[in-house]
């Protein structure tokens, strides 16, 4: 287990894409309060700067995130990755918990990333720590399902291209449902993340099942 | 050490297997050959788990290889026609990850990859498909299973290559590793058991392992 977590972390670190998306992230953040000075945007109900830039932290993690992840994940899908699973002897259910794992880790890095830039709009609009630590925890935790829905995506399509696609819509959708269920951003994050954690146990359940053997022509 | 009985396959209509019984002790050897390649490797990907038989029984190490497939998977290695994608990877990351869900050391990675002859610190993108089948044979290698099962493994091998896998074939067979080899035609000296697949049947004649091979092989275990 060790080397296979150990692997896909090598190839999400190998990847352009996440280091790509981590500057992406941090710099657009950064551009806001240099747009539009430390009042932020004026027609925006005069919300501080710092809660103008958490709605744009969203905003992007729904549109880098999937990407990120789609874009990080080692390439193994369908019959390669039952090969992969001959191969290293280890059931794909396994094989799938570390790829969660590590999707996981680098989506929560590209966060992070930005993090000394929302400190200091957090500094700027002086609004309490502990807000700013509550609304990061529920951001690092939509990492958890980002990564799922994503690696979900990319298991059952062959294309990477339509995997993003599909990870994208679904991950827009579930949080547009989770924000009309519950009264903030921070609450939807967290059953968002509850929801996926079964999500993921239903697929490493049936992986074992799903990802046993080569796909056959239909007779 | 396997043991397979009544085995039967039909993919498209057309009948791969029809009944193949075959059965090979602990550092036995068998080379399948035959005229068609296909059904050979719908045999090799049946005995390496990757295809579900129809009907009949495989037991390798005395487990069911249909019940128990993935406990079963931890004695074998597969080389064949399957692909190995790059993500990136050196050829020596590539085998050291191989080697280490196999509970290998390191070093067995190495080995596997001066045998077949591929650069270590070589991009797995950069090399061409033929050495990417090299790869799959080095997989097998340094995964250092019971069961060693290569399908046409030996397509990409230039002959010094050739001729140092061989031995160390030998040399693991003689430390107890079964050995399954399909080729178009038989490796010399390389099994002790030689069968043909035709028709979806194995008809067997033995082969003897010439003696230079072997004692090369002799001298490779003392080391």
């Amino acid at each position: 287990m060790r080397a296979v977590v150990l692997r896909e972390a090598l190839v999400a670190a190998r990847r352009p894409a996440l280091v790509g998306a981590a500057i992406v992230s941090a710099g657009l953040l950064a551009l806001f309060p240099i747009a539009w000075g430390v009042r932020g945007i004026p027609t925006l109900g005069g919300i501080s700067l710092y809660d103008q830039q958490f709605r744009l932290e969203w905003v992007l993690a729904l549109a880098l995130l999937p990407w990120t992840a789609a874009r990080v994940i080692a390439n193994e899908r369908g019959d390669d990755f039952v090969g992969l699973s001959a191969l290293t002897a280890i059931q794909p259910s396994r094989l799938l918990l570390a790829r969660l794992l590590t999707a996981t880790i680098a989506l929560v890095a590209v966060i992070a990333g930005a993090l000394p830039v929302v400190i200091s709009a957090q500094q700027m609009s002086a609004v309490a720590a502990s807000r700013l630590v509550a609304d990061q925890l529920a951001l690092l935790t939509f990492a958890l399902p980002a990564a799922i829905i994503t690696v979900w995506w990319m298991q059952l399509t062959t294309d990477r291209l339509l995997g993003w696609l599909g990870a994208a819509a679904t991950t827009l959708i579930v949080v547009t449902l989770g924000r009309l269920s519950v009264a903030t951003m921070n609450q939807a994050a967290i059953a968002l993340a509850a929801i996926s954690v079964c999500a993921a146990a239903i697929l490493l359940a049936r992986a074992d099942v799903w990802w046993r053997y080569l796909s056959e022509p239909k007779e | 050490m396997i043991a397979i009985s009544g085995l039967t396959k039909t993919i498209e209509h057309r009948t791969m297997l029809a009944g193949v019984d075959l059965s090979i002790d602990r550092g036995g050897s068998v080379a399948v050959s035959g005229p068609d390649r296909e059904a050979r490797s719908t045999l090799m990907q049946i005995l390496a788990t990757l295809v579900r038989p129809a009907s009949g029984t495989i037991v390798i190490g005395g487990l069911d290889a249909v019940a128990d497939v993935y406990r079963v998977r931890r004695l074998l290695a597969y080389a064949g026609p399957t692909r190995i994608l790059p993500n990136r990877l050196r050829v020596d990351e590539y085998l050291r990850f191989v080697a280490g869900t196999r509970h290998q050391p390191s070093a067995a990675a190495d080995i596997a990859a001066d045998l077949v002859g591929l650069k270590r610190n070589a991009s797995i993108e950069a090399i061409v498909d033929e050495a990417r089948g090299r790869l799959t044979l080095a997989t097998a290698i340094a995964s250092s299973a019971a069961v060693l099962l290569l399908d046409q493994a030996f397509d990409g091998l230039d002959v010094p290559a050739r001729d140092r896998v061989c031995e160390w074939l030998v040399a693991a067979r003689h430390r107890g590793t079964v050995l399954v080899v399909a080729e178009n035609e038989p490796v010399a000296g390389l099994c002790d058991r030689n069968v043909a697949l035709r028709e979806g049947r194995l008809l067997e004649t033995s082969v003897e392992a010439p003696p230079d091979r072997a004692a090369a092989a002799r001298e490779l275990v003392r080391a």
